[in-house]
């Protein structure tokens, strides 16, 4: 028994010797082998570090100049030769910025062989064999190479020799290749550890996963290869196919104009950057194997789950999120590394100020999205505690969430906070107060309090401001200019006057049709005491800050009655973002709504779909009140956030679908189990 | 003068001057007879011939190398090692589902 423990510990300790490795050979091997000395960087050797291209490794580099006066970027269309190595100089204003090479089949290699061994450190369990693995790897890999065609623009940007001519082409052999010898590895990690994987899902908010060069992500690769393989074996899922094939073969229908590139900045690895049939193809057949993969996962592991450990697990996971974030913003090669080998989708906050004074981010790529984790691991860890009798929470547990509750703070994620207090509140009136009047009266009375709260507190418009206000914000971003400003000139959107609009048909072409559909039901709605469709968005939409953002939605989502039904197909924005013009046709822009983005990829007969389902999911659980708390959190800030284009808040909103299945009344707070986790 | 340049053009007694060069697109250089031609490289797999020691130390000096850094045979190396390895990984995996491991530990 001994013996096997201290196997166990030295297996540990080999494979984090190996991470360190990993963490400082890529940037080392690649040494000159000359001795002489490395010109200390600043504005007079500018020019000369331009001629040294491909010399000095970053290692060599940074150990004559250990400063933080410069910025380090990565140069990710560096040949394998200059990897690691200084690839060139700038000076933008008065920063200087060294770029570092990178490689696509390095990233994918280096990455990947990180993340397994982080992988393979979960604990052993009972062996679950996968069936159809090599098929499954050969049909991803098909995927893959109908991926990188479609994405040519985003891999040309990323590649100085990529190409998509399969004559002598090693690189896309190579990464072809690098991704069969990953999904194997994975395999055989997921095999003998299938039935802990769960326990350690918080992880992945810590590690993203997203690849550095490639628009893809680590967990996209296997859970969806995971998903392919029970594909193969699971009618159901076959059906299922069957139906997003139709879907999808509607969305390529749709295509009239291709879109070559489109910037997914912070959305890399989990959106298209073009759009085309394939990449239509390729994201719909990817986002229906993920959730395969996940729900499969989720399904057959969720009885296995130790929910002490899994609490445990969210709560390190949210303090090392945190600690990981401050670490960032010390210096650039801090937050160089937490880019790379955390797989973010974008470079961690290099600074600890919060954007436009509000909210922090640290490494994630969006305040919102982390915000609404923290505030979910406190409402989860919270809830179950109340729910367990007595309810008792250790020293170390309590100042976890004090992490945790910082971290939601820099955030400044408002609704998540709000919504988590009001639920643990509920929690808490449902199983301290004996009197089901005294029960029912508290949630009632907190389900009235937000809207009065909303319109005492929050409410700083007219009636009638309200009511329009999304439609001004819309036309704000729309090229309206045959109608003349008055004599003071106030524009016509200034005045409202909004039928003068309606009648001129040269800016009326210029208004998406569903902003000209809004305008339409404002002007001409019948008053009958009843809110029409506009003034029920707009009056929504400015109490929670979003009048602007759903504003500028609408003025950009120029659906035809086919694509408003149907959407244009999963994980692809472009066509909504580019087809239209407006005057925010650069730079990401997102709906900051959950829903919002789900229309773009599937239409409102999608959406109600997914509400019906989420319906007759919760009538079901009406028991369970735990599971109806977790979705209702989840589900109002999906509301207003777009956390759910993001692949870890997608992963946890897929899981938290599932908790209905998870025994929560098996939390017991001892030291020794957070000590084991 | 850079090291690089004396090292891939060779020693020279002119001191160019890179700026006039890179400020004159009308520049033209001489071919020099007793100048070896040298074939310099650059990181997009460009080739090009220089003909004279002040072309070489001016392209030397905008980052072109010498060595014949193919990009392609770094890839098709990589390509060669993932082979290998995958492999491997494969006999393995079919010798261990097959119970061949166990036939040959008897």
């Amino acid at each position: 028994m001994g013996g096997g423990r201290i196997l166990k510990n030295k297996i540990i300790y080999l494979k984090l010797l190996v991470l360190v490795a990993t963490l400082v050979l890529p940037w080392s091997v690649n040494n000159r082998n000359t001795s002489e000395d490395i010109l200390k960087l600043n504005e007079s050797t500018l020019t000369a570090y331009e001629s040294l291209i491909c010399d000095y490794s970053i290692t060599e580099f940074i150990s004559n100049n250990n400063s933080s006066d410069y910025q380090i970027k990565f140069d990710t269309t560096s040949s394998i030769g200059c990897f690691s190595k200084i690839n060139g100089t700038s000076q933008i204003d008065s920063e200087i910025v060294i770029y570092v090479g990178t490689n696509i089949n390095l990233d994918l290699l280096i990455q990947s062989f990180f993340w397994l061994v982080l992988l393979s450190m979960i604990p052993i369990s009972e062996k679950y064999n996968i069936k159809y693995k090599n098929t499954s790897i050969l049909l991803l890999l098909l995927l893959l190479g109908l991926h990188l065609t479609s994405e040519q623009y985003f891999y040309n940007l990323n590649s100085k020799i990529f190409s998509t001519n399969l004559a002598n082409n090693y690189l896309l052999y190579s990464y072809l290749l690098g991704v069969y010898l990953v999904l194997l590895t994975f395999v055989n990690i997921l095999e003998n550890r299938f039935y802990n994987f769960t326990n350690y899902l918080p992880y992945i908010f810590l590690v993203v996963g997203t690849y550095n060069t490639s628009n893809l992500n680590f967990f996209l690769l296997c859970f969806s290869f995971l998903g392919i393989s029970q594909t193969l074996v699971n009618k159901r899922y076959k059906l299922m196919l069957l139906v997003v094939l139709v879907f999808t073969t509607f969305w390529t229908s749709q295509v009239s104009q291709s879109q070559l590139f489109f910037d997914v900045d912070k959305l890399k690895g989990f959106s298209s950057s073009s759009y085309n049939i394939y990449s239509i193809f390729f994201w719909s057949l990817m986002y229906f194997f993920l959730c395969c993969g996940l729900v499969f996962l989720f399904k057959n592991t969720i009885k296995y789950i130790q929910v002490n450990k899994l609490l445990n697990n969210f709560l390190y996971s949210g303090v090392l999120l945190t600690v990981l974030s401050l670490f960032s913003a010390t210096g650039p090669i801090q937050n160089l590394y937490t880019y790379y080998y955390l797989g973010l989708n974008k470079r961690a906050s290099s600074t600890f100020e919060s954007v436009s004074g509000n909210a922090w981010r640290g490494i994630s790529p969006s305040a919102e999205g982390v915000g609404e984790f923290y505030a979910f691991i406190i409402l989860l860890v919270v809830t179950v505690t109340l729910k367990n009798k007595p309810a008792r929470l250790s020293y170390l547990q309590l100042s976890l969430i004090v992490v945790n509750l910082y971290g939601l703070y820099r955030s400044n994620n408002f609704a998540a906070s709000f919504s988590m207090v009001l639920l643990i509140i509920a929690v808490f009136a449902f199983h301290y107060f004996k009197s089901t009047k005294l029960k029912y009266g508290i949630v009632f009375g907190i389900l009235i309090s937000i809207p009065i709260s909303y319109v005492i507190f929050f409410n700083t418009a007219s009636l009638d401001e309200l009511n329009r206000k999304v439609i001004k914000e819309g036309l704000e971003i729309s090229y309206i200019e045959n109608l003349e400003n008055n004599e003071y000139g106030l524009t016509a959107v200034e005045q409202n006057r909004f039928l003068e609009l309606l009648q001129n048909q040269e800016d009326l072409k210029k208004v998406s049709t569903s902003l000209s559909y809004l305008i339409e039901k404002y002007h001409f709605s019948e008053r009958n005491n009843l809110p029409n469709v506009t003034s029920l968005i707009s009056s929504v939409a400015y109490p929670i800050n979003r009048s602007e953002k759903w504003g500028i939605f609408i003025g950009k989502y120029n659906p035809s009655m086919k694509t408003f039904i149907l959407g244009t197909g999963i994980n692809n924005l472009v066509d909504y973002y580019l087809h239209h013009p407006t005057k925010v046709n650069s730079g990401l822009v997102l709906p900051h709504s959950g829903f919002l983005s789900y229309l773009v990829y599937i239409g409102a007969l999608g959406i109600f779909i997914l509400i019906l389902l989420l319906i007759i999911k919760i009538i079901r659980n009406k028991n369970h009140p735990l599971f109806i708390v977790y979705v209702l959190f989840m589900f109002v800030n999906i509301l207003k956030s777009d956390s759910v284009l993001y692949i870890n808040n997608f992963i946890l909103l897929l899981f938290v679908l599932h908790l209905d299945k998870l025994n929560f009344s098996g939390f017991k707070n001892t030291s020794s189990d957070i000590n084991s986790s | 003068m850079d090291v690089k340049i004396i090292q891939i053009c060779g020693e020279s007694s002119e001191t160019p001057d890179f700026e006039k060069i890179a400020n004159n697109p009308n520049f033209v250089f001489t071919p020099d007879a007793s100048f070896d031609v040298k074939v310099l490289y650059d990181l997009n797999g460009n080739v090009i011939n220089v003909n004279s020691w002040l072309e070489c130390a001016n392209y030397v000096n905008g980052g072109w190398f010498s060595e014949i850094v193919d990009l392609i045979n770094y890839e098709q190396r990589l390509f060669i090692t993932l082979s290998i390895i995958l492999s491997i990984t494969l006999v393995r995996q079919l010798v261990i589902s097959r119970g061949w491991w166990s036939y040959f530990k008897k």
